[in-house]
């Protein structure tokens, strides 16, 4: 029986086309990065959360300022132009370690209690949301 | 004979899925963000599994071990959110996997083609729960983490790989196992 009788199985050693898949997906974040900082131009103004696509509340970002959200479950933290979450009852824990966020279109999500802090830009308008 | 064969593929499924939900409750051990802080973000030990069931006995039987291991394993967590967080992502990466695996790449390039698959899996179900478009600006960095993490379990994956099938005896089990 020979061992090479058919390519039923992939190559066990890392190859050149390996090089390629690896340098395609980084160049896919490069690109999916750029396109999505493009699209959220403008000076960063204004702090948004929203729960599943709803808006609870928009604050200025150049106002220290501490908005608990649904009684404290969550407790997001505006200080010195930047955003975190500063604290969370939830399990995960991820919002909170994720720091802070400064840019426009920049993100934090509390996945378990389905709530998201934006910047948004001064424009008003934001591409990267309906 | 075939009743035989079939509890034979019963049995070695259980056993792959097993394997897979011990792996995966094994991360818990690890837990990477600590180091990054991206949500969700892990090894991805489990694919190894679905990745060598894939490669060695093929997609319906990879399909049946993941879907049990998505299923069981949101049992034993006691969350339902995390299920369709598993499922899209583990569905996403399978496919993948299942299309890339006989064009050239090695293990690792298949691996690493399943780990970005299942994070684009994940954080556009994070889009459809969220309803926010913004939460795509997790995916370049999850695509970074998960490049790397995609290697490493792939060099898991290629070292179970090049074991079975360079010695005779392994090897010729494993594939009665397939006919």
């Amino acid at each position: 029986m020979g061992r090479r009788s058919a390519a039923a199985y992939p190559d066990t050693r890392f190859n050149r086309r390996d090089v390629l898949a690896c340098a395609l997906v980084l160049l896919c974040a490069a690109a999916l990065l750029c396109a999505l900082r493009m699209s959220a131009r403008g000076a960063a103004a204004s702090v948004v959360v929203l729960r599943g696509g709803t808006e609870l509340a928009r604050l200025p970002l150049d106002e220290d300022a501490e908005l608990p959200v649904d009684g404290g479950e969550n407790i997001v933290c505006i200080e010195g132009g930047r955003v975190r979450m500063l604290f969370s009852t939830c399990e995960g824990q991820d919002c909170v370690r994720q720091g802070s966020i400064g840019r426009v279109g920049e993100t934090i999500a509390c996945l378990p209690h389905r709530l998201t802090v934006r910047i948004e830009g001064g424009g008003g308008v934001d591409a990267v949301l309906k | 004979m075939s009743a035989m064969r079939t509890t034979a593929r019963i049995a070695l499924c259980a056993v792959l899925t097993a394997l897979a939900l011990g792996l995966s409750y094994m991360e818990h051990f690890l837990p990477l963000t600590l180091w990054v802080p991206l949500p969700g973000i892990k090894l991805g030990l489990a694919n190894v599994v679905t990745l060598l069931t894939l490669l060695l006995f093929g997609v319906t039987p990879a399909l049946a071990v993941l879907l049990a291991r998505c299923f069981l394993g949101a049992l034993f967590a006691g969350s339902l959110s995390g299920l369709l967080f598993s499922l899209a992502g583990g569905l996403l990466a399978l496919g993948t996997m299942a299309l890339v695996r006989r064009s050239g790449l090695s293990v690792y390039g298949i691996s690493v083609c399943g780990a970005a698959a299942h994070q684009t899996g994940q954080v556009l179900t994070a889009v459809a729960v969220l309803r926010t478009a913004s939460v795509l600006y997790y995916l370049p960095p999850l695509l970074l983490v998960g490049t790397v993490c995609g290697l490493l379990t792939g060099a898991a994956a290629s070292g179970v790989l090049r074991a079975l099938l360079t010695d005779d005896r392994l090897r010729t089990t494993v594939e009665g196992w397939k006919k």
